[in-house]
Order: structure tokens, then sequence, then C-alpha cells
């Protein structure tokens, strides 16, 4: 009976409407809705017997409300217990089948990931598990206890290390009181105080057709995706869209933050509120940044940093387009006695870069290596997932990886100081020194 | 060492399982070539998308060294980018990242590796300069110096201010009795001030030679052009005399050890490890393959037994985790690895573990248990096909460490022939107080450490 109903929904889905993929693209990918409205990509690739499937829902720790932790919790607590199944089968079923299962939270997404190997044996129940934990988790009592526990643990591993603290502080302080202000993990007592229903209802709330889509990418035909799709994510009731994150308010004065802390190594955030996904600046602040601190070896950071004075083992910096504007940082770390130089080095540098831009050539070779590395990140089914995930979750053009190497081309000196002058040029920045007590004392 | 009564057993199981497997075990298959200089290449071919990997591995690192240079390995490696007489200071980097590449190395104990990924066209860039950087390496003091300095930096991050690191460290410092492998890949502290320009000099002349390097490349590459450009770049290189390879063993009977840490940290962390052998150490031995196994018993997954009783039923471990690499120039450690959950007192959690280790010495794991590991096995080859690069490091290791990539086939197919009775047994023989080390790290209090401020100054390593 079961196996009909599918059948008829596939039916119902066919004649709804598949967008068939463009055979000339790079990765052809297939888009179609499920019968309450997922979206969903599909890409086809059959030379290793492996499926990719990765559920994005728009629950990540931006709605957390005041319960910090709470999306990250959530994600997490999914595969301990379903109405049918306790934690030790949903273990057992994908340990068996030999399937990895995966949850996390990132500010913006709950993920779940899923690989398995292909064959209908393996893939099916791998498959069926998944589907009862995003259908119907039950969230144990005592599951939501440990859980809690082993996210105050995980805040405590991040705080211990003098670059976990530094990242903390400078979200902080970046964003305030916006929700992209507090880490995925929460803090511990936020993530204490978090109750058992608070997790049921922010499932409720955000784990809804309206709020997710599904990529499934690899060895998985065309007889058998559509009624997948439907299984995993075809039940879900249409909830209600998450809300657009809020724009955040921008700092009207530079913000220097010294965090004292037992290390003889001083860990260095600064930066500020950079782009969101889809500014039309992307590529321009992508090649900028390539050559600012982003091509490992080359950057400006890395050669006046390490290259010159060997004052850092590593030092990058990097815009982190999220749904809303996301960061631009640096980090690096350096001995607390240099750390004074450092400091200086780094915002020598880029003030330089701000005010004068790359070179012809700079750009020239910045524009070599994204262009000629971009077949990489298309190498292996892995790869080819995280990159269709991300077109997926963010509403991105099904062309994209099509057009990006044609879109970087694009880019000119004049472009990248137009988007410099625009993002980076005058804007205060957060700087977050991490090092020992007395050093921090005289700032 | 086999209980020959146990073989029909065996070889009905292992019946089933090719037959289970047989569409989905992934044979892999690598060409090779050997130059008359003694360089070898291995190729795979794989035609999924335009680009490649390619590696250039010497059978180099931290385990060659001795007290005083350790971290020289390393060490050489951060100074290999440092140019050539063609191609100076900065060249190689630029040209790489001009022509789309993405590069690094890395140096462990039995071997340093330095790779580029690339577009499929472009391997003859990657030979010419790594075929250059291998003998007409520049050393000069003002880059070292620099150098030197970046390398500490690395040494503070990774571990005198990682608690994690620091218990790792220290660990494998007191694990490894006899064996070279208690020298940190990075070096001592105390060395990475001792060390001078003319001590790596010399490092890399008697080291770096076509006769102790191989290649691998895997990729969209036909493997008969391969060799002819390596015969073009690589071929004109003389091969050298090597040091002689000294076999070096671990005790039978290192003792129990024990080590408590107190440093500023604010998680607890519980290692338990037993010196155990590898594929090298005991060839022809099915320990190695049953102990790997036994590690899966254990920890391979969310329904493996210590995630399921210690952490799940019981709510002593917050994570947990085994640590066994059986492939080693020399042998090994079986380390299991633990984070207590929130207020669990670390000696209730280390009694936990024993029990779990008694009972898998006292009762052969389940058939079900074991054909579980057994198909798990043959699916992380599959996976493992998946990704270049992951491909291309299991085959450098291998080779670095004296076996070759027929290891990866062979590995899948030893394992299916492991019995309860073989797990059972490598429990007995080797989770034993004789060859165990427990490591404790206990947090100072996290409010007390500006007072510990002076201990850590005050160390030898901190200048």
């Amino acid at each position: 009976m079961c196996a009909k109903l599918i059948s008829l929904i596939c039916l119902v889905v066919f004649s709804s409407g598949l967008y068939a993929a463009n055979p000339k693209a790079l990765v052809p990918i297939h888009e179609w809705q499920t019968s309450n409205g997922v979206r969903v990509l599909w890409v086809s690739l059959s030379e290793q017997p492996i499926a990719d499937i990765q559920v994005m829902f728009h629950a990540g720790s931006a709605e957390d409300a005041a319960r910090f932790g709470l999306a990250n919790l959530t994600a997490n607590l999914l595969a301990e217990g379903t109405t049918t199944l306790s934690a030790d089968t949903i273990a057992a079923r994908f340990d068996t089948v030999s399937a990895l299962y995966g949850a996390a939270a990132s500010r913006d997404a709950a993920i779940l990931s899923l690989r398995s190997l292909s064959q209908d044996n393996d893939l099916t129940p791998a498959l069926n598990t998944l589907a009862s934990i995003i259908n119907e988790p039950s969230f144990p009592p005592k599951a939501v206890a440990r859980l809690k526990n082993e996210s105050v643990q995980a805040i405590a591993s991040d705080e211990q290390s003098p670059d976990g603290m530094a990242s903390r502080v400078f979200y902080k302080n970046l964003y305030g009181d916006h929700p992209y202000a507090h880490s995925t993990l929460g803090d511990k007592n936020t993530v204490q105080a978090i109750q058992r229903k608070d997790v049921e209802n922010f499932y409720k709330r955000y784990y809804t057709a309206s709020n997710a889509v599904l990529v499934i990418v690899g060895d998985v035909d065309e007889a058998k995706v559509h009624s997948i799709a439907e299984r995993l994510v075809g039940s879900l009731p249409k909830g209600q869209k998450a809300a657009t994150i809020p724009t955040p308010t921008p700092l009207t004065a530079p913000k220097d933050i010294t965090v004292a802390f037992p290390t003889t190594q001083t860990s260095v955030r600064m930066g500020t509120i950079g782009i969101a996904r889809g500014d039309p600046d992307f590529y321009a602040l992508s090649v900028g940044n390539y050559i600012l601190g982003g091509g490992s070896f080359v950057s400006h950071l890395y050669q006046n940093v390490r290259e010159k004075q060997g004052l850092t083992y590593s030092i990058n910096s990097a815009f982190i387009p999220m749904q809303g504007p996301g960061p631009f940082a640096i980090g690096f770390q350096t001995q607390n006695s240099t750390n004074t130089l450092a400091l200086q080095t780094v915002n020598a540098t880029l003030s330089d870069f701000i005010a004068n831009g790359p070179s012809e050539n700079e750009l020239i070779a910045a524009k070599k290596n994204i262009i000629g590395s971009f077949p990489l990140a298309l190498s292996g089914n892995a790869n080819i997932s995280s990159l269709v995930g991300l077109i997926a979750f963010y509403n991105l053009p099904l062309d994209y990886l099509d057009q990006y190497r044609s879109h970087i081309d694009a880019v000119t000196v004049a472009s990248i100081n137009t988007a410099l002058a625009t993002h980076l040029k005058g804007k205060p920045l957060v700087t977050v020194v991490v090092t020992q007590k007395d050093k921090a004392a005289h700032g | 060492m086999f209980n020959l009564s146990l073989k029909p057993l065996r070889l009905s199981i292992c019946c089933t399982l090719l037959l289970l497997s047989c569409s989905a075990f992934a044979q892999t298959t690598f060409q090779s070539k050997t130059l008359d200089n003694g360089l070898t290449i291995y190729v795979k071919e794989d035609h999924r998308a335009p680009v490649l990997i390619t590696e250039v591995w010497y059978k180099i690192g931290s385990s060659y060294e001795s007290t005083g240079d350790t971290g020289i390995s390393h060490l050489l490696e951060h100074m290999m980018f440092k140019g050539t007489p063609k191609y100076g200071l900065g060249e190689f980097s630029r040209l790489i990242a001009e022509n789309g590449g993405q590069e690094n190395a890395f140096t462990y104990d039995d071997f340093t590796a330095y790779y580029q990924q690339l577009a499929a066209d472009k391997l003859p860039l990657s030979f010419e300069l790594e075929a250059d950087r291998m003998r007409h390496l520049n050393l000069n003091s003002a880059d070292f110096n620099k150098e030197i300095k970046v390398v500490r930096e690395e040494r503070r991050w990774r571990t005198d201010n990682n608690p994690l690191g620091k218990m790792v460290e220290q660990f494998l410092s007191q694990a490894y009795v006899a064996l070279p492998y208690h020298n940190p890949t990075v070096g001592w502290p105390a060395d990475l001030h001792n060390i001078t320009v003319e001590d790596l000099r010399a490092w890399y002349q008697r080291w770096y030679a076509p006769n102790n390097a191989f290649v691998v490349v895997v990729g969209d590459v036909k493997a008969n052009d391969v060799f002819s450009l390596a015969q073009k770049y690589f071929g004109p290189l003389k091969s050298m005399t090597l040091p002689a390879a000294k076999p070096q063993l671990e005790l039978d009977n290192p003792g129990a050890r024990r080590i408590q840490l107190s440093i500023p940290a604010q998680v607890p962390m519980l290692m338990i490890g037993y010196n155990v052998p590898t594929i090298i150490s005991d060839k022809n031995s099915l320990d190695p393959y049953a102990l790997d196994v036994l590690s899966n018993i254990l920890a391979g997954g969310d329904s493996a037994r210590l995630q399921q009783n210690l952490v799940r039923h019981q709510t002593l471990a917050s994570s947990i985790d085994i640590n066994y690499e059986l492939y080693k120039r020399f042998s090994s450690l079986f380390v299991i690895e633990a984070v207590p959950q929130k207020g669990v007192n670390l000696a209730a959690l280390e009694k936990a573990i024993r029990t779990q280790i008694k009972v898998l010495q006292q009762k052969p794991v389940s058939t079900a248990e074991l054909e579980k590991v057994k198909r798990n096995v043959i699916a992380n080859n599959v996976y493992q096909q998946d990704s270049i690069k992951s491909l291309a490091e299991t085959v450098g290791t291998l080779t670095a460490v004296g076996s070759d990539w027929h290891e990866i086939d062979h590995y899948v197919e030893e394992v299916q022939k492991v019995t309860p009775q073989d797990v059972q047994r490598v429990a007995q023989r080797y989770l034993i107080p004789s060859q165990e080390t427990v490591g404790v790290l206990t947090p100072l209090p996290w409010s007390a450490t500006d007072s510990a401020q002076s201990s850590l100054n005050g160390g030898a390593y901190v200048r």
C-alpha cells in the first residue's frame, strides 16, 4: 500500500513540472518541488556507487532568539530517538549498512547529511532511517539532558583555546544584539536553561517544508529519485518561512577588546561587517581578498607578516557571505612579545590595500588562480554535493557554477577598488586580542 | 598463531562477505615505474574530472631524528619553499598559484610529502619545480632565521597553548619507550632554539635524493605520459648513497606507565594506550587487522560499544574515540581517547573503559557485530575512492612505511578473515597492564590560572 502511494505521488510530481538539467552545464542540476513544495536539486553521478543526501533547513543559530545554542541542540537531538526508533536502533541501522549520518548547525542552517552506498539494500534502509529522523523525532528527555551537557563541554573546549575565545568575542562585539552575535554552540548558561519543550517548539516552527531544501547527488537514477524526495521531506507540514535576517547595525567607532588568557601566544581576530550571499560585489571582493589575505602563500598579509618577519604561522583574511551580511575577518597568532609589531603590520597592510588596491599584475595572477583552480572544487562527489548544497540553500542561480569563471574574469582593478571603498574604507574595526594578563594590562 | 580448527568457519564468513560485497568492493590499481636513479612513480588514472593531484614523498620524518635535532625534518619542509638558484624565493608558490594550483606539504614521523592539486594539463610545471628543489635548494641564514620563528609559532599554536595537543605530546613521549615516535614531529622546544642552518644543509644532502623519494599522481592523466614526464624532469637527478636503515624495536614489556598533566584548561581528558604491532613490525600476522577490527567494535560508529554504553547509556563520556595506525615503519599504539561528561569523575570513566576491555577479553564478539565492521571496511574502501587526495595520501603513507598500494585491497581481504576468536585473542594479548600507558589531563581551575602564569613562563622552552 505504501509503495502504491509513493508511485502515485511520483506521477503527480512529474506532471507538476520537472525542470530538466541543462546537459551542457558543468554539473547538470535537475530541479523540482515535492508535493508539499520542498525544493529539490538532484545531480546524477554514476561513476561511484555512492549517494550523498543533504537536507537543509533555515534553522540555524540565527533563529535561537534568547536561547543561544537551541538550533545546534535541536539538530543534534534529531537522531537521539524518534517515535518509532530508539537512538541505539538508529545508530545500528546506519552502521549496519555503512551509512554515514551527520547533523550540524551553522548560523544560517541546520544540515542533515547522509552518505550511503547506492545499491538498494544499503540505500533504502538508510533513507528510511533518515526519513524517521526528519519527520518524527521524539527528543527523549534523557538525551536532551545529555546533549545539553555535551554542548557545555564543547563550549568549554572552545573557550580553552585562544583562537576559539577570540572568535567568540569577535562575533559578540561585531554584531551586538544581532542574531549572528552568539556562537552556534551558544553560551554555557543559555544552553543550561534550555528545556525539552523549547527544542520541540523549535523543531515544529522551523523543520517545515517552507524552510527546507533537499540535495541528492550521486548514483541515484531518475526512476527512484522522486520517491526518495517524497519519502524524506514530502510529509513535512507546510509551516511558516523563517523570518529574514535583520540588517546588523554598523559600528560607529572602532572597538579594541583585550581578553586576559593564560597563553604564551596571542590570538587576534579583527574585522567588520561584510556582505550577504548574492551581493553584487561578491566577485570583486573574492578576487580582492585573495590578493589581500586569501591566497594562501602569496597574499599581502602572508608575505608581510610571515614571510618577511616570521611573526606568525598562519594568517588569513576572508569575507564570509551569509544569509544576512556576514563578517570580513582577519585572524592570526603571534607570541605575546611580538603582538604589537604584528598588529601594526596587519593594520598597515590592510590600510594600504584599502587605499591603493591591487596592481594590474596582481589582479591577473589572482584571476588565473581562482579560475584555474575552479575545476578542483568540482572533483569528487563530496565536493560537488557541498557546492550544490550552497546553491540550493542560498538560492543561487542554477548556472552559478557555469557562470562563476566569467564573473571572476570580469573583475577589474577598478571594480575591486570600488568594492573596497563600499565595504571597507573608513569602516571602524573590531579588534579582539586574546593574550596573557600582564600583557593585556598595557593593552 | 592461527587456530587451524577455525579455518572452515573463517572461510565461510569470507565467502558470504565476498558475495555481499562483490558489487561494491572497489579494486584499487596503480601503475608504477622506477627510473634508473631509483625514483618510483605511482599513477592512478581517474578521469571523472579534468584535475590531478601530484605528490612527492620523501622517506624522512621525525622518526629518523636524534635527540637534539628533533623537528629538523619538519623545519626542512618549511625551508623547501625558499627557492633554488633557478627559481628564487617565492617563485615556486607564485608559479603554482598563477597556474591555478593549490599546494602544501606535510611532515609526520615516517615521511615528508609535498603536493599540488592542478588542472590535468599542468603536471609538467609541478615536475619541473619539484625535481629542481629535490637537489638544488637554497638554504641561507637569512631565510632560516625567519622560518625558525614561524615554526616556533606553529609549535606554540599546535601544542604549547592547546591543552589537547600538549596532552597528546606528553602521552606519546611516555607511551613509546624505545621507539623514536616518542619525539614530536614539530620538535622539542629546546631543539627549535638550537638547530642551525648547517644542520639543515646536512639533513637535506643526506635524505633528499631520488632514491629516497617517490611520486604519486592520481587524476585525469595517462600513466605512460606521466612516466615520460617523470623521466624528463626527475631522470637527470643522480641517486645518492643513503644511510643504512637500522631496525628499531619497542620493548617487549615496557611496563605500566601513567602521566598526570595539570595545566590551565577547561576540559578534562583521558587517554589509555597500548603498545601494539603494525603490519610492518609483525609481517604476515593477522594481529594488526584483528586490532583494527577491535577498534571498530569499540568505537567505529555510533552503534559501537563505547558510544552506546559509555556515551549514551551510562552518560560517562561526552566523546570517545580510538586511534590505531597500523601503517608505520615500526610498531604502534592503540589509544582510547575520552572526554568525560560534565561532572563525571575521570576515575569512573577509566573504570568503565576497563570494564569494556575486560568484556572483550572474556567473551567473543557476536557474529553480527563482526559482520557490521567487515561491511564498513568495504564501504570505507569505496568512499575513499571518491577523493583523489585521500587515495593519494593513503598510497603515499603505505609506500613510505615499507608497504605499497596493494595493501589497500589486501587490507579489506585480511579484515574479512578475522574471527570473533581473533578479536578476543588480540584483546587478551595486547590490552594488558604491561603494555599500557594512561594519560590524565586535570585542568587547573580556570579562575586560578592567572596565578598559574609563572608555571607557564617558567618552562625551559619559552623565551
